[in-house]
């Protein structure tokens, strides 16, 4: 029951804070959005007065009731697109839109079936991102695990002080810089991978050559990515087995005589379990909002891409949905760890439940 | 604290601190880029940051020029970047009124690839524009062959005057007309006129291939370049005459596409970088400090009220929204900083509210309070000293992440414009596809730089971080 409460508290939480969130972004693009859509209004009514011949012949000889006719179209305008309410109402009316996630249309991008709807743009391009990043998380998950427990198996050995440095030195090693060099050295130099894109122009026909083409495209990105975030895991893997190969449980089952691979995959595999699994659970999640900047590098058109593009065009329905998107993703998947780590930790789920009773 | 006492407790630290070899790499690495910001300049002058964008600040630059040092690895020879200003100079009178001036360049070719420009520049002083002098420019090779390049008067407004040879389209045709001499009809048909690069012909050997870029062989030896200028006034003259033979190799960094020497470029953006890093993470920790402190020691609704502001700062995914901001607001390098740390400090923040609940809760605190001491007293006498080596290791390692962040602004053309900067130059390799160009000297520097600065950082914070929890220890 403490629980159950414990887990609505917390979604009620986020949900507070995806809404403080929304309307802070939405303030920001207040001033962008409405100074573009101003003039997306007045280049309409321009259109609509060179498309009627009739109203040009009227106001031929007379300019005041031009400017006046013009006048009318925009105050008709700006209630249509609610800029005549005050600049508070309207950001809470945003914030409404974002949260039903009617993001609009967009006006200079178009996704592969021609659609202008923010929505089906967004949608179009998740999959790519959660094809490349997800799926190299997936490879960094497993490979961390597996070097992170022979390192701190053999605390201090070669594995492990070499971990430990390339750990380090892929801490600060930028991953979109990272993608320009594998893309001199494998693209130009050796020739033996595409320098970007998803699919080669034009497209192979036949789908077994469409996913080959596809997975020689996805090779290079997604060697990046697992190269520079790797270490990083097998280190923090490390150091939590680490921490829990000193508690008192493991003296004293290597002293009952347990053998050493039951001690480490049954006992502290075990103890490790909340970290290592909330970090899993996080890091898939956070995967799905991908590495913007890479996705530039590779021209992956993912989110990251599209988020860029979208800057660049200076689309502002795009961005706000891209961003509302990326908040919500990060949210839950901060709640989706939280949860993890308290179904998994007795210690914290006792704890959250008494917390709550007082 | 007592002052000695300070003292003393550093000299302690220093002793534990010297026998991290990680740490001590990562001071010296950082030394050397200290180093190199404070040095650097003196040699750049810094017009060379301001007008890293003025295109005509760099225009007597060779173009994508590899950096000078590849040729003592490579048998290949390249030519470096010359500026010569010597020359002799010969006049005489022809005719009854045209004086004629010459000045003879003397160039010594001993490379494997021709020169990448040829640029002359002067300034010239006309007493009647009616009647504006002529010039040619005229090519002897080393095996006696002589190309007039240019011959063309000088009519245009202004007195500052700039001719690329290698760029002129008359200069451009004589050249392919010299070169086509000597080629075979096949070795033609590969040839394009527009794709040609008019210093091939000219600095190689007259044979087949002279057109074709990986068959033509240099022809090595002393070229002479004679400028030859006819003045219709005795008042006319020619001032700072400069041949520009450009280079295919220049200073420590070679140059980019702009014309940039990107030494310069690094230099500069070391600051840029130092700063930013060194300026953000002290400010967010320090902010962080202050606001888990007051959190901890208000307590009560003060506390989840702060708590809750914590929470919402941290569910903010904050790439996208910098890049929002920097894309609106276009902002300079302060509001850079700025924003970094207003998006930086929750993790220190986290770390000294929960240091300084379990310290508020000994019971030296409690013997404090009760003979009277201030809230204010605690926190200075208890909870700060306990709680500052963890913010210097937090510090240093949180200054990889915001030299990283502004990077990757820059690097998609949201940073500083008044500035240079390592994400910038990044940028600008990106926009013209250095990459697939192959040009790794200007993608790897700046990336290198940023990758050995956040690592110096991560050393130093790791030395620290074993000082501090030494049960972790490995290094």
């Amino acid at each position: 029951m403490g629980i159950g409460k414990y887990v609505i508290i917390r979604l009620i939480n986020a949900f507070a804070v995806l809404l403080i969130a929304l309307f802070i972004v939405s303030l920001v693009f207040s001033t962008a959005a409405e100074k573009e859509l101003k003039a997306q209004i007045y280049e309409e009514i321009m259109a609509q007065l060179n498309a009627n011949p009739q109203l040009q012949k009227a106001f031929a000889a007379n300019a005041t009731a031009r400017e006046q006719w013009i006048e009318t179209q925009k105050k008709l305008k700006f209630e249509l697109y609610g800029l005549d309410k005050p600049l508070f109402e309207r950001i809470l009316i945003r914030v409404g839109e974002q949260l039903r996630l009617k993001f609009g249309k967009s006006h200079s991008l178009k996704s592969r079936s021609g659609s202008s709807e923010v929505k089906d743009i967004i949608l179009e391009a998740l999959p790519r991102t959660i094809l490349l990043f997800t799926t190299g998380q997936i490879v960094v998950i497993l490979i961390g695990l597996y070097l992170g427990l022979k390192a701190a198996q053999r605390a201090g050995s070669m594995l492990d002080q070499s971990l430990s440095i390339f750990a380090l030195l892929s801490y600060s090693l930028p991953m979109w810089w990272t993608g320009m060099l594998f893309i001199i050295l494998f693209s130009f130099y050796l020739n033996i991978f595409p320098s970007g894109g998803m699919m080669s122009v034009p497209p192979p026909e036949g789908l077994i050559s469409k996913i080959l083409d596809l997975l020689y495209h996805l090779t290079l990105p997604m060697f990046t990515y697992v190269f520079v975030v790797f270490g990083g895991w097998a280190y923090t893997t490390r150091n939590v087995v680490l921490s829990q190969l000193q508690e008192d449980f493991v003296m004293a089952a290597r002293a009952k005589g347990v053998p050493e691979n039951k001690v480490l995959y049954g006992h502290v595999l075990r103890a490790s379990a909340p970290p290592i699994v909330t970090m899993t659970i996080g890091s898939l999640l956070g995967s799905i909002g991908g590495a913007m900047i890479s996705e530039v590098v590779f021209n992956w058109p993912g989110m990251g891409r599209l988020y860029w593009t979208a800057v660049i065009q200076n689309d502002v329905p795009v961005l706000l949905g891209n961003t509302t998107i990326s908040i919500i993703l990060f949210l839950a998947s901060l709640i989706v760890m939280d949860l993890m780590y308290m179904y998994l930790d007795p210690r914290v789920r006792i704890g959250a439940a008494a917390a709550m009773g007082e | 604290m007592r002052w000695s006492d300070f003292v003393e407790s550093l000299k302690d630290f220093w002793f534990e601190y010297k026998r991290q070899k990680i740490g001590m790499l990562g001071l010296a690495i950082l030394l050397f880029f200290i180093g190199l910001a404070i040095v650097g300049p003196r040699f750049y002058p810094a017009e060379m940051s301001r007008k890293w964008r003025d295109v005509t600040y760099w225009q007597n630059y060779p173009r994508s020029a590899r950096p000078s040092w590849i040729n003592y690895f490579s048998s290949h020879k390249m030519p470096p970047h010359l500026i010569i200003a010597e020359y002799e100079v010969s006049e005489r009178m022809i005719g009854a009124n045209i004086r004629e001036y010459v000045a003879t360049f003397n160039y010594d070719h001993e490379y494997d690839e021709p020169p990448s420009d040829l640029i002359l520049t002067f300034r010239r002083q006309v007493a009647d524009p009616t009647k504006p002098p002529t010039m040619t420019f005229v090519l002897l090779r080393p095996d006696g062959r002589e190309i007039e390049l240019i011959s063309k008067k000088l009519s245009e407004a202004g007195n500052q005057t700039r001719i690329v040879i290698t760029s002129d389209r008359g200069a451009l045709s004589t050249a392919y007309a010299f070169g086509r001499e000597f080629e075979t009809p096949e070795n033609l048909e590969k040839v394009h006129f527009e794709l040609t690069n008019p210093a091939l012909p000219l600095f190689s050997k007259a044979q087949p291939g002279i057109l074709l870029g990986n068959e033509a062989e240099p022809l090595k030896g002393t070229y002479t370049i004679r400028v030859t200028f006819y003045f219709q006034n005795p008042e006319d003259k020619i001032e700072d005459l400069t041949l520009i033979i450009g280079g295919r190799v220049y200073g420590l960094l070679g140059t980019d596409e702009n014309r940039r020497d990107l030494f310069a470029g690094l230099i500069w953006g070391t600051r840029v970088s130092l700063l930013i890093g060194i300026l953000t993470s002290v400010l967010s920790v320090f902010f962080g400090i202050f606001y888990g402190v007051m959190s901890a020691y208000l307590g009560g609704w003060k506390d989840e009220i702060l708590q809750r502001i914590y929470e919402i700062m941290s569910s903010i995914p904050t790439l996208p929204i910098l890049i929002l901001l920097s894309a609106i607001y276009k902002p300079s390098i302060w509001w850079i900083i700025f924003f970094l740390v207003v998006f930086g400090w929750m993790g220190t923040s986290r770390m000294a509210r929960s240091m300084a609940y379990q310290i508020k809760e000994m019971d030296y605190v409690e013997a404090a309070r009760a003979v009277g001491a201030s809230g204010f007293w605690i926190v200075r006498k208890h909870v700060m000293p306990q709680i500052l080596p963890y913010a210097f290791a937090s510090m240093a390692l949180s200054v990889p992440s915001a030299i990283l962040t502004e990077a990757g602004l820059s690097f998609l053309g949201l940073g500083d414009i008044n500035r240079v900067t390592w994400g910038q130059i990044l940028h600008d390799a990106q926009s013209t596809a250095a990459t697939i160009k192959g040009m790794w000297w200007w993608v790897l520097p700046p990336g290198l730089a940023m990758a050995l600065l956040g690592l110096s950082f991560a050393f130093i914070g790791a030395a620290l971080n074993t000082i501090l929890f030494p049960k972790l220890k490995t290094l």
